[in-house]
């Protein structure tokens, strides 16, 4: 068992963490669909950064005093607060568009699901690896 | 985590509160929607408004929705030729509450729609908190 595969445990405890944390800026959104001038948020997280802070401890050589190692990994993810544009916007100054809202929180749920699933078959798989028959 | 998704019941919480204080006011609106003055001179009842605001709560990191104000509308009263009601003018005008029925309904559609989408908002997060818990089967 490498840690390659605790690594995955870790990628998926920060996108678990992200989803919980769009799934509150979905509520704060919905819950605000009729305040005047509440304009939607959204949040953002660099999954690319992320993977490759994660994935790049391989070092290239440095053969020559021209040569530069590849950015250094930048420690931990942040999430970024955004006000997207969207379809519509009410005389009061309010864009949040329900349906929207409503299809981003499936999405998010179901994007949940997936990645819980995916931790349980991993640790399900470590179970399995460690011996415990009555996990499987 | 977990908090991150407690607080997100909390927030559509807020929502379901304030949606339901609307349709508390559009209520009263349509019940007094026939109300007449009782005596000339005398205003009758007066349409009630409502409007929210978003406030941060900084326990929960996330902005809720609250009632910011519960005001009167100023509209026009209604004028109605009525000569033999108690209340009317020297010109037999009555005057009558400034509702209009169509807009509180549509009012009350929207608090409804609302409601439903803050109510399907705590499905979903109980479903996710759900989830979480399973990962420890």
């Amino acid at each position: 068992m490498d840690t390659s595969s605790l690594k995955a445990f870790s990628l998926m405890q920060q996108k678990l963490r992200y989803m919980s944390e769009r799934q509150r800026i979905i509520a704060q959104n919905i819950a605000n669909a009729n305040t005047p001038g509440y304009k939607t948020k959204d949040v953002k997280m660099d999954f690319g950064d992320m993977v490759s802070a994660k994935s790049n401890t391989v070092k290239l050589a440095v053969t020559n005093s021209k040569h530069i190692q590849p950015n250094k990994p930048s420690g931990g993810t942040k999430f970024t607060l955004i006000e997207p544009d969207t379809s519509e916007m009410t005389p009061n100054g309010n864009n949040v568009v329900m349906e929207d809202e409503l299809m981003k929180m499936q999405g998010n749920n179901l994007d949940y699901q997936t990645t819980t699933e995916l931790y349980r078959k991993m640790a399900k798989m470590m179970r399995t690896a460690l011996g415990d028959n009555s996990g499987g | 985590m977990a908090d991150d998704l407690k607080n997100s019941i909390a927030v559509a919480g807020s929502g379901l509160q304030a949606q339901s204080a609307r349709i508390k006011i559009v209520a009263q609106n349509i019940a007094n929607s026939d109300a007449t003055a009782t005596s000339p001179g005398e205003d009758p009842y007066r349409r009630k408004t409502i409007s929210f605001k978003n406030v941060l709560d900084k326990e929960i990191g996330a902005e809720k929705v609250v009632v910011s104000k519960i005001g009167v509308s100023k509209g026009e009263f209604e004028k109605i030729y009525d000569p033999a009601h108690p209340a009317a003018d020297k010109d037999g005008y009555v005057k009558k509450a400034n509702v209009n029925r169509n807009v509180e309904m549509m009012d009350l559609r929207e608090a409804q729609r609302t409601y439903e989408a803050n109510l399907s908002v705590i499905e979903v997060t109980k479903a996710m908190l759900t989830r979480t818990l399973d990962i420890m089967r």
